[in-house]
């Protein structure tokens, strides 16, 4: 037993975090702001990122990668998310949508969709949520009417991510009976500029481009789009969704602003004292996220993750998120309202920042009940 | 990264268990608290049988880890013995079972059983420790005593108290594995409004709390294990995190436990009982959770809690702090 991530892992951190201060800005609180130059600058840094191999390192060689290991990819999401993502959307590329197109899209779909990623060019989102199925992703509507061979997809989704900028879209549609549920699902590679999709913004406190509607109307789909089997969407979700249980390393933005905070104060022992030992307690349960997750990623690694582990990580991770919230804002108190984006408030406005986006922690990318209801049946039929 | 516990550590776990499991397991702590003096007569050779004796934690990390498997699966039995006392005792000349103490109201486990005991305060200080006879009720923790401490002996490092932090936080998380799983069965077997409790999302979810927090618990666990001999530096902050997690871990659990058993709960006839009761003793000594947490700030601001991640490498050629941000307060 080792808990040690190893030379290589340990060289690319050094090595990210030396990327990391000569290419971001020093007041950087992600691509999702108000100012149009942050989105440019993740543009550039994902570029700068793939030009080292560095964008989808875990990936095959033959679809620009560098087959690094996963606790290389660990690392890199660890940096990433700690400094506050500036990949921009394309942290979605290495954990979920890239992954899908290797284990399930034909070879024509990796050879023209995988550089494209690995190579920072492709920005995409996930056409799955729609205004009646949310947890509920079996009784999505957006239908997938065959014409010729090909589909005319029409519907709504909402909740996209990025929408507004993505070049491409993981589209979920039915294409099989109204009353199917999971069992006629498929998912489709679309060009976000085919005719008939219409992008509108909601605006939101998490800041621009984290939620959009998507609008379908009439749009057409060609056979060769389809990712995995007509009918078979549900397989190919469940089969990445696991990894991407594990894909945001929350825990290390919360262990880097923990420690900021606690030193910018002063030490915990500044601290009021219920407020200290509850920071105290937010540190050990970040450091308790981080060891569930590397669990997950060493099983899935050895090709044994269970989707319960998978699950019970992303509660600890998710719930910890926003228990450490609190402790960061009410550390720096008043601070807190003084964040204007310039780099000598970098920090309280990293944390305000952590507060707002904390919210849609338990929400997004699969509910926190949802895990629950995973990690029950696990429980229950004794996977664990 | 390899999280997987050795193959010699979890061979020695699988014979442990079966030998407690033979012995009879949570039948044990019934027999030792109608005659207490049953436990150094029957149970110690029991675990010297399993090589108690050259079992050394501090050598390398598979023996802490077989050390600590150990005490896990004593809490999973409620063993009514001091094994982490043995394991953990520092060695100091005639001293065979060593515990910490919290010096102001010092009370240990098993201390009427022969030592020599070895009372080691927060502080480091070792003095050897006597138990006190005390007409106390004995239902929680029954083989709990209070000590007589005497003068200073020995100083205990760090690292040694840390040991005797971490052992005990094992045998906390058999108790709540073995708990949890006790809740399990029971859903699955009781039935109310026509179906299993099981199936009542309700009672799903103070399962889920559970298993997140037993799953936490057992990483934590071997990572700082692990730790205390693969890299030392900072062993107490990292001991009193676990206690902290344990700690609350057990008020989780053992709510969860009791509540999806109902009245059986607390009947003596039923193993969570017994499980309950016995693990008070880890669970209050030598500190609470309240004083744990207090130990861990102070730790924490002396030693930092950097654990896997690693502030200090900012890619600048060391030094720094990454991207360090400080309060600014503009006027």
């Amino acid at each position: 037993m080792d808990f040690e991530l190893g030379p290589a892992a340990d060289a690319l951190r050094v090595h990210l975090r030396g990327l990391i201060a000569r290419h971001l800005p020093p007041d950087f609180l992600g691509g999702f702001t108000d100012d149009p130059e942050d989105l440019e600058t993740t543009r550039r840094f994902c570029k700068m990122l793939a030009s080292q191999g560095l964008l989808t390192p875990t990936w095959p060689d033959e679809y620009g990668g560098r087959d690094a290991s996963v606790w290389e990819q660990t690392v890199l999401r660890e940096e990433m998310w700690a400094h506050h993502e500036p990949r921009g959307p394309q942290y979605m590329s290495l954990n979920w949508v890239g992954p899908a197109i290797l284990r399930f899209g034909t070879e024509e779909q990796k050879r023209y969709h995988l550089p494209k990623m690995a190579g920072g060019e492709a920005l995409w989102c996930q056409g799955f949520s729609e205004p009646d199925a949310g947890s509920d992703l079996a009784s999505l509507q957006t239908t997938a009417r065959p014409d010729g061979d090909g589909w005319v997809v029409s519907g709504q989704k909402i909740w996209t991510s990025y929408a507004q900028v993505a070049d491409w879209c993981v589209l979920a549609a039915r294409t099989g009976p109204p009353d199917s549920r999971h069992l006629g699902i498929s998912l489709f590679l679309v060009p976000m500029d085919r005719p008939g999709i219409e992008v509108r913004p909601i605006r939101s406190m998490l800041g621009p481009h984290h939620l959009n509607e998507l609008f379908l109307d009439q749009v057409e789909v060609r056979r060769d789009e389809l990712l995995g089997q007509e009918n078979g969407g549900w397989a190919v979700m469940r089969g990445v969704l696991a990894f991407e249980r594990v894909g945001i390393a929350r825990y290390a933005r919360a262990d880097r602003l923990l420690d900021a905070v606690r030193a910018a104060v002063g030490g915990l022992e500044a601290m009021p004292p219920g407020l200290r030992a509850r920071f105290a307690r937010a540190m050990v349960h970040t450091r308790v996220a981080r060891l569930v997750a590397y669990e997950v990623i060493g099983a899935q690694a050895d090709g044994h993750g269970d989707d319960g582990a998978a699950a019970a990580a992303r509660i600890a991770s998710v719930t910890g998120d926003q228990e450490v919230s609190e402790v960061l804002v009410e550390a720096i108190g008043g601070a807190v309202f003084d964040s204007a984006p310039a780099a000598e408030t970098h920090l309280q406005a990293a944390v305000e920042d952590y507060w707002r986006y904390s919210r849609s922690a338990t929400v997004s990318a699969g509910s926190v009940d949802i895990q629950r209801m995973i990690v029950a049946r696990s429980v229950l039929n004794g996977a664990t | 990264m390899n999280l997987e516990l050795p193959g010699t550590v979890t061979d020695f776990a699988a014979s442990a268990e079966r030998a407690l499991r033979d012995a009879g397991g949570t039948a044990l702590h019934r027999h030792a608290e109608e005659q207490p003096g049953w436990r150094g007569e029957r149970i110690g050779p029991l675990l010297l049988q399993l090589g108690v004796a050259d079992l050394d934690p501090r050598r390398d990390v598979e023996s802490a880890l077989c050390a600590a498997e150990l005490c896990r699966l004593a809490g999973r039995v409620a063993l009514p013995y001091p094994v982490e006392a043995a394991l953990g005792c520092p060695p100091v000349d005639g001293a065979r079972l060593g515990a910490l103490v919290d010096r102001r109201d010092a009370w240990v486990e098993h201390a009427d059983l022969p030592g020599p005991w070895l009372g080691v305060a927060l502080d480091g200080t070792a003095r050897p420790a006597r138990p006190v006879p005390t007409d106390r009720n004995r239902t929680l923790a029954p083989f709990v005593h209070r000590v007589d401490l005497g003068e200073p002996v020995a100083e205990v490092d760090e690292g040694g108290r840390a040991l005797l932090m971490d052992l005990p936080s094992w045998r906390i998380l058999g108790a709540l594995e073995r708990a949890l799983e006790l809740a399990v069965a029971h859903v699955k077997e009781r039935r109310q409004f026509g179906r299993p409790l099981a199936e009542f999302q309700a009672v799903q979810f103070h399962l889920v709390d559970a298993e997140v927090a037993v799953r936490g618990l057992r990483q934590l666990a071997r990572f700082t294990t692990w730790r205390l001999v693969a890299e030392p530096a900072a062993a107490m902050a990292d001991a009193l995190a676990l206690r902290s997690y344990a700690l609350e871990s057990a008020r989780t659990v053992l709510a969860v436990a009791d509540l999806l058993h109902g009245a059986l709960a607390f009947c003596d006839e039923h193993d969570l009982t017994v499980l309950t009761r016995a693990v008070h003793a880890p669970l209050r000594l030598p500190v609470d959770l309240e004083r744990t947490t207090e130990l861990l700030v102070e730790a924490v601001d002396r030693h930092g809690f950097d654990g896997l991640f690693h502030h200090a490498a900012d890619g600048r050629g060391g030094g720094g702090r990454a991207a360090g941000p400080t309060l600014a307060r503009r006027s």
